[in-house]
């Protein structure tokens, strides 16, 4: 009899949503699917409302990663006055950014991840949690909480609050950076360089015993989106949009993210809120892509900071073509935080980081705008209509949770087929889908701006829904 | 003596911000006071130089302010930190950072989370007290030497 298991909710992952899985006839998985089940609509809400009100607004779509949200809601805004911001707003914007990344990408790693690998996947569930690492690797644990706390700090010395920070505008900043800011930021460099290099090592030393997660958990061909510089390295306040194949090969160069709806277009299906984006020449479902870390580390030639690029080498010596095993989204993780970090130090070096001239002004000159940056999770887009007024008329966000939507089913359905065992259910099966998951480390505030609880409830069910087994984790 | 107060919750969700408004009100120079809206493990590491922490949260069922000792670290098994309660992060911070001080909540009266800046008034009501109380403990502590 054909059969469903349900992974509800998923945990350990930045929302609510359930995984789930079908059998066939024979006791086969048949297929999967990754819901997501709650709903806010957050475009709806900004209908009718000042454009210049945006970012404020934005920063609340996400409590992980509202900095992007802030960046790519004041660049839509900039393109709306028609305005370029002045240098020390567009360092000040660069800066969080990168420190956003660090701070997001220390809670995936190591505080929602790191149980998983350090643990292991059938480890007690009770114990495979952060309290699990206190117990077993206090070190390890504490220098991932001084590296979120590194990059939490820099957001809130600049941006006023840790979370939703009300700091960004069209045209530029809203207050310069303090000189004592800039010192204090300088004091977290070095320790934050060696916790990542040990990191680094830590993670690289575990990856022969991970051989059959890393082969089954998303392990397929796919394309591959995220922001170049224009000469081809790492990017994520500006530049160009490239994509390339499973092949490493270059698909599309130089496109321009405020034309991002030539290129990307988005699907919706009916069991789920979150969309599901595609490159548009190959159509739905053939042009799905991931964005994020790995498809950084994928496009991007070369990372432009020292220590970076020497892991980046390493990292892309991992294939011949594109590295495109969902796994690697944890050590590609890894090596964007080291090349944030490269990057907050330069950026702190530079004089202009603390000008007075922060924010240029205008009216509105422009009736649509598109803002775009990399966020934490893969390439963000703000596409703003306003009236002659400057009313907004409508808003589109194009969220890299919905752009990894293809990818992470096709994960969920990989990784099912290879470790679940109808009517054998166990929990560290079940765990292993769920981690397939967790390695693009979906947002689902941001992709359908939920609030989530995250107990983990699984059931075994027939197609017409009587439940066959149970699994209840509180 | 140094302490922590972590006042947790959301001013745009009602009575959710009475623990912000009752740090807004506290007075002790030797306190640092953290405005969250949910605890995380950062405030674990925050716990490391302090001999004590009183947290503030809105609670549906308190009524009169009351201080409560958190006496002894309890074992943890949740997952992070949607269910992360001040009780696991003291264990947190005993175990990674070797906090032994006193680690007090105060759970506040509120009874409406609708989306507001405003309180209502049962919740309006108890924050002077609450303040209060907070206020007596943070300068008996951070005026006494350890």
């Amino acid at each position: 009899m054909p059969e469903r298991i349900v992974i509800h909710p998923v945990t350990r992952i930045e929302g609510h949503a359930k995984i789930s899985i079908y059998v066939d006839a024979a006791g086969e998985v048949e297929s999967a699917q990754f819901h997501v089940t709650e709903f806010r609509g957050f475009e709806k809400i900004c209908e009718g409302r000042p454009f210049h009100e945006m970012p404020g607004l934005m920063s609340r779509v996400c409590g992980i990663c509202p900095v992007s949200h802030v960046i790519a809601s004041s660049k839509a805004g900039d393109g709306l006055l028609g305005v370029d911001p002045p240098p020390a707003a567009v360092l000040q914007r660069r800066l969080l950014n990168y420190a956003q990344v660090l701070q997001s990408h220390a809670l995936s790693f190591f505080h929602l991840s790191s149980p998983d690998l350090l643990l292991g996947l059938d480890s007690p569930p009770e114990k495979r949690n952060i309290f699990g690492l206190v117990e077993r690797e206090p070190d390890f644990i504490r220098r991932g909480i001084r590296l979120r706390q590194f990059g939490q700090r820099v957001i809130e010395l600049a941006g006023g609050k840790r979370v939703h920070p009300v700091w960004g505008a069209p045209g530029g900043v809203l207050h310069p950076l303090t000189k004592e800011a800039r010192d204090e930021m300088a004091g977290w460099i070095t320790e934050s360089i060696d916790s990542l290099q040990m990191a680094l090592g830590r993670l690289k030393s575990l990856l022969d015993s991970l051989q059959e997660e890393i082969q089954h958990l998303g392990n397929f061909p796919s394309l591959f989106l995220g922001t170049v510089t224009h000469d081809g390295g790492l990017e994520y306040y500006d530049g160009v949009i490239r994509i390339v194949d499973s092949e490493g090969n270059i698909v599309a160069d130089r496109l321009d993210p405020q034309r991002y709806n030539t290129f990307i277009e988005e699907a919706s299906e009916e069991w789920t809120y979150v969309k599901f984006a595609y490159y548009k020449p190959l159509g739905y479902p053939g042009g799905k892509y991931r964005v994020g870390p790995l498809a950084r580390l994928n496009v991007a030639q070369h990372a432009g900071t020292p220590r970076a690029d020497r892991e980046m080498r390493e990292f892309k010596q991992r294939s011949r073509g594109a590295v495109c095993e969902s796994f690697h989204y944890h050590l590609a993780r890894l090596i964007e935080m080291l090349h944030s970090v490269e990057r907050i130090e330069e950026l702190l070096n530079d004089p202009e980081l603390l000008g007075e001239d922060v924010r240029a002004r205008a009216l509105p000159n422009r009736k649509e705008a598109v803002g775009s940056c990399e966020a934490p999770r893969g390439t963000l887009f703000h596409h703003y209509t306003v009236d002659h007024d400057g009313t907004m008329r409508k808003a589109n966000l194009v969220i890299a949770t919905g752009q990894n939507n293809q990818a992470m089913n096709m994960a969920v359905e990989q990784a099912a087929r290879r470790f679940v065992r109808p009517g054998q259910l166990s929990e560290g099966m079940l765990n292993r889908v769920e981690a397939a998951i967790r390695c693009f480390d979906p947002c689902l505030s941001c992709s359908t701006h939920a609030i989530g609880q995250m107990p983990l409830i699984v059931e075994l069910r027939d197609r017409s829904g009587r439940v066959l087994e149970r699994i209840e984790r509180s | 003596m140094r302490a922590l107060v972590v006042a947790i919750g959301n001013r745009l969700r009602a009575d959710d911000g009475v623990a912000h408004r009752v740090a807004d009100m506290l007075q002790v120079p030797r306190a640092t006071v953290r405005r969250v809206h949910q605890l995380t493990p950062e405030i674990a590491a925050e716990m490391q130089d302090v001999d004590t922490v009183v947290f503030l949260d809105a609670d549906p069922e308190a009524e009169d302010p009351a201080l409560e000792r958190i006496d002894r670290p309890v074992e943890t098994s949740g997952s992070l930190s949607h269910s992360m309660t001040p009780e696991t992060l003291v264990t947190m911070a005993s175990r990674l950072y070797n906090f032994h001080g006193e680690a007090w909540i105060c759970r506040l009266y509120a009874r409406d989370f609708s989306p507001s800046t405003e309180i209502s008034p049962g919740a309006a009501s108890h924050l002077e007290k609450a303040a209060q109380l907070v206020q007596q403990l943070l300068e008996a502590r951070c005026t006494s030497p350890r």
